[in-house]
């Protein structure tokens, strides 16, 4: 629908700026009475005119269409954003319910399990299997929370404070979270902050829980042995993070659904799929981008958080997720 | 002697009900109340080291309550318990003097954990004051 739009309007003007340059010549051909050479070079200005109209309705109409589709691509995040939100809200509205429900059963399952442990095995003849149980119980619900507590990542908060925030402190700190994991399999983590990075006003605790996500997933996807390190730069407008690990990469034909909610390659009850997906919605909520690539030497891939340096808090421009029941 | 005393305050019976029992078992005195405004009589009359407060529940809301508590008996340390994952909701909390929060479901473990901890921190700022005062009572008699 856009392109034939921008055909027409490109046709439209071609003849505009082409009436506009050949008329006065014509007009000057008709008052003078020109001589041949005259004729000659008139005849050259006109077909530099067409020339120069062509070229002219050509650059306005790619202006066009380039903002245009800047701004498709935009409706689009935007619509992303809004689903995320939408099931944030409704995630909301339900984990209370079932995350109450939840603790009975884990808080009964703890009960008995520890009675068991009174037990005299020779009067019981089952108790390991009664104790085990017990054990596979706690493990599956826990498995469910594991759920219910992702999905509430999605939730829009409304009370969205934003602080001053210090990239580079926030990025040190998060990698404080994840020392034990990357030591337990040998990963090394390599910062390369640049010095002097301005504060951001933007929301602290969203931005963590992205580069806490993106720094999981590098540690996963190493899995032993290797390295994970994040960079942090800046250009006149925005913050960048890049997350670069030293794992097998993205497959080409990932590249797109791994952003998908509920798409995961990990293992039953180790991977909510949800990682990603959160975090692209809190990022492009907080006005940057996030990004996926693989290294150019097929050695990992490369997971780019940007996002803007505002000085003064900026308030969202969608509100959704009426976020029923925080307090 | 138990090793110091909680207070729950949670509307499911069931979980009021179990975890006394496993607070019990440990040796913490347990008590319980369904709502806030219960749980304000008991502070009122009676001295708890500990509160574990659900952050929603019908009538006087968790936030409400934990102001509450803490007008009434600074001293006891609260620790917020929510069913609802916002980290809102427990810094929230904090920000109005508890100890800390923890997200339901959880287990035995890092409630025992928590509780300990709090009532740790209870005791050392409780010693701390007595200290003091004491300090300021032998101070007295040589002043007056
Ligand atoms: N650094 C990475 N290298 C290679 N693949 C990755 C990387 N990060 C993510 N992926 C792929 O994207 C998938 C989705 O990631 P996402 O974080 O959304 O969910 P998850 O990590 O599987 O689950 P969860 O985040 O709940 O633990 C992963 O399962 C993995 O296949
Ligand atoms: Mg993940």
């Amino acid at each position: 629908m856009h392109q034939e739009h921008h055909k027409k309007l490109g046709q439209l003007l071609t003849a505009a700026f082409f009436v506009c340059g050949v008329m006065p010549i014509g007009l000057m051909a008709l008052v003078s009475l020109p001589s041949s050479r005259q004729i000659a070079l008139l005849a050259l200005a006109a077909v530099g005119i067409c020339a120069a109209s062509f070229w002219l309705s050509r650059f306005f109409v790619a202006r066009f269409t380039a903002t245009d589709q800047d701004a498709i691509k935009l409706d689009e995040q935007m619509a992303h954003v809004e689903k995320m939100a939408s099931i944030g809200s409704l995630a909301a509205g339900i984990t209370h319910d079932i995350n109450n429900p939840l603790q009975m059963i884990l808080s009964h399952v703890g009960w008995m399990h520890e009675l068991l442990g009174d037990e005299d095995p020779a009067q019981v003849k089952n108790l390991e299997e009664y104790k085990n149980a017990c054990i596979g119980i706690r493990h599956h619900v826990n498995r469910a929370s594991k759920i219910t507590h992702r999905l509430l990542g999605f939730a829009r908060k409304t009370d969205g404070e934003q602080t001053s925030v210090q990239v580079n402190e926030l990025v040190e700190e998060t990698r404080s979270f994840l020392e034990k994991k990357a030591l337990y399999n040998n990963i090394e983590f390599v910062l390369q902050l640049e010095p002097g990075l301005p504060a951001t006003m933007t929301e602290g605790n969203r931005l963590q829980q992205v580069v806490l996500n993106l720094m999981d997933n590098a540690l996963d996807a190493v899995a032993q042995d290797g390295k994970v390190c994040i960079s942090t730069s800046r250009d006149d407008r925005q913050i960048r993070i890049d997350i670069i690990d030293s794992g097998p990469g993205i497959p080409a034909q990932m590249l797109t659904t791994i952003w998908n909610p509920f798409f995961t390659t990990k293992k039953k009850g180790e991977g909510t799929g949800l990682g990603l997906a959160i975090s692209r919605s809190i990022v492009q909520s907080l006005g940057g981008a996030l990004t996926a690539q693989n290294r150019s030497d097929g050695t990992g891939a490369i997971f780019t958080v940007k996002i803007p340096i505002n000085t003064v808090a900026i308030t969202s421009t969608i509100e959704t997720g009426q976020e029923n029941g925080t307090i | 002697m138990a090793r110091y005393s909680v207070l729950i305050v949670d509307d499911e019976e069931d979980f009021r009900e179990i975890t006394t029992k496993q607070l019990i078992r440990r040796d913490v005195n347990c008590e319980s109340a369904p709502d806030g405004d219960s749980a304000l009589k008991m502070i009122n009359v009676q001295h708890y080291d500990v509160v574990l407060l659900d952050v929603k529940m019908p009538g006087k809301d968790g936030i409400e309550t934990l102001r509450e508590i803490k007008r009434i008996a600074p001293m006891t340390e609260v620790i917020m318990l929510t069913g609802h994952a916002t980290v809102e909701s427990g810094i929230n909390g904090i920000k109005y003097g508890a100890f800390d929060y923890l997200m339901k479901p959880m287990d035995m473990e890092p409630l025992m954990e928590k509780l300990d901890a709090a009532y740790e921190r209870k005791r050392i700022q409780q010693e701390k004051i007595e200290s003091a005062q004491s300090k300021n009572n032998l101070a007295r008699p040589t002043k007056g």
